[in-house]
């Protein structure tokens, strides 16, 4: 189907994200989630992980839908942009086999490893054996040696960056369709980056070796580039002082938060400029993945008992 | 004689009591000192149990609870020790939670703060232990010491007194007889 048909059925699907006002009610008890059609199936007795799987399943359900009216080069991408999730599996497994399994909770989602086997999986050779699998194209030689080391945090920074190559390959398969997508991609590649800066340092991050590994962690066509933090946060328009102040005071996640809601401010704009795009697709499906996040934070943040006035301070709402 | 020597002991025994619950009272009286701290570990536990639960609203329940395991949990032991000759239990942590495996440093900072308020959070459990076994020490030592005071030593006293009375009765009688005899003879 055409690329206009696709826009203009997302400019129909937007309206059924929820809205900051459907937020607040469902934070002050005034709405439940499951009165809302979208996520009938929802119910205030489920457990925690059962609400998130639902939550999940809906997010999942929205971008295959989506995947089924537009032409194959976008549908790869769109794939592409929800293999996050299976990423998000390939680190929590990462971390149980250091960790405890009973603990770890599962995103819902297989595309290229299926879930259940990768659970399964309880020694570093069945999950180097998973990893093997295309589209990720992990390096085998690299993966075992994180994995000798017990190098958690490198091994999480490999995996981020095979995922984003694999995003890269796909647009460069078909950079006629989707380079008008590059420049917003570039910003979450960028708040990536700057995430690992942090946790890594720039000089580990930029260390021969660990340079030629995370190249899928610089943006789109600057693979050779050496973008220090300052730089990557002022990319993205933030006032270095103001990053600074978070990073003396250790809060990264405010500051990927931050990050992370100016990528959107800077998508938005640019959806409204170029609203029978492609542009507008992507806008759809990042507010998509914003709800499940802000969700997620709801629940997680009653779950907790924290006040009411902080999970709102942790909400990210475009709409 | 025997009396006289058993309300002695009595009374010596109480005194002893009486000391003894003066030492256990100055003891209670430095624990609960340090005893005020407890609204501000609180205070502090609950700002870092805040900034925990935040972060896992933040990061996502996928991530925290992966994260968490990670972390090698603590290892703590109960000893019994003595206070004031007071058996008491006492939690003591052998180990703290090995956080080597995590390298986000907000995560890092997060837990390594909300394990230092639990660490003074165990130490008060322990203090708030000691109370209430030196308190229910305390307490026998009031119940015997009163007892001794208004039961058994006035009983011995009364009973003193009783045999006193009876020996100067039998004197008497035995110096009137003795008399009458004399009056006789």
């Amino acid at each position: 189907m055409s690329l206009t048909y696709a826009v203009v059925r997302c400019h129909g699907l937007i309206q059924h994200l929820l809205r900051k006002e459907q937020y607040l009610s469902i934070v002050y008890d005034k709405l439940s989630l499951g009165d809302i059609k979208e996520y009938s199936e929802y119910k205030d007795e489920y457990s925690l992980d059962r609400k998130l799987e639902i939550i999940t399943r809906r997010f999942v359900e929205r971008i295959i839908f989506l995947s089924k009216i537009v032409e194959d080069e976008i549908r790869d991408f769109l794939m592409a942009f929800l293999d996050y999730l299976e990423l998000e599996n390939l680190k929590v497994k990462l971390r149980t086999l250091y960790g405890k399994e009973e603990s770890a909770i599962y995103y819902p989602y297989s595309h290229f490893i299926d879930v259940n086997e990768l659970k399964e999986a309880r020694t570093d050779h069945a999950f180097l054996k998973l990893l093997r699998r295309e589209p990720y194209r992990m390096r085998m030689d690299i993966m075992r040696r994180i994995l000798r080391r017990g190098d958690i945090a490198l091994g999480e920074a490999y995996l981020d960056a095979c995922y984003y190559d694999y995003v890269k390959r796909v647009i460069r398969e078909n950079e006629r369709t989707l380079k008008v997508l590059i420049k917003f991609l570039n910003y979450e590649i960028l708040r990536k980056l700057a995430y690992w800066l942090l946790v890594l340092g720039e000089e580990k991050v930029y260390e021969p070796i660990t340079r030629e590994m995370l190249q899928g962690l610089m943006p789109y066509n600057e693979e050779g580039r050496h973008i220090g933090l300052e730089r990557a946060i002022r990319r993205l328009g933030i006032d270095v002082e103001e990053a600074m102040k978070y990073i003396e005071t250790g809060r990264i996640t405010d500051l990927m938060h931050l990050m992370r809601e100016r990528e959107l401010r800077i998508l938005q704009r640019g959806a409204r400029r170029r609203s029978l795009s492609l542009v507008f697709i992507y806008y759809y499906i990042q507010l998509c993945r914003e709800e499940m996040y802000n969700l997620y934070r709801i629940f997680i943040g009653k779950e907790n008992n924290l006040q009411k006035e902080v999970i709102i301070g942790t909400l990210i709402t475009l709409l | 004689m025997r009396l006289r020597q058993q309300l002695n002991l009595v009374v010596r025994g109480k005194e002893i009591l009486e000391m003894r619950r003066e030492q256990l009272i100055k003891e209670l009286f430095e624990i609960m000192d340090k005893l005020k701290e407890r609204d501000s570990i609180e205070h502090e536990y609950l700002r870092a149990l805040e900034e925990v639960c935040r972060l896992r609203a933040l990061r996502g329940e996928y991530e925290y609870r992966s994260i968490t395991s990670l972390i090698e949990p603590p290892k703590a032991e109960v000893l019994l020790i003595s206070i004031q000759g007071v058996t008491v239990p006492q939690v003591r942590i052998t180990r703290d939670p090995d956080l080597s495996k995590i390298k986000d440093p907000e995560y890092r900072r997060s837990f390594e703060m909300l394990w230092k308020v639990l660490k003074k959070l165990f130490e008060l459990a322990n203090l708030e232990v000691a109370v209430e076994k030196l308190s229910k020490q305390l307490n026998y030592i009031n119940r015997i010491v009163n007892s001794l005071e208004k039961n058994v030593i006035p009983n011995l006293k009364e009973a003193i007194r009783y045999v006193e009375e009876k020996v100067d009765e039998e004197m008497l009688e035995e110096f009137v007889r003795l008399r009458e005899i004399a009056k006789e003879v």
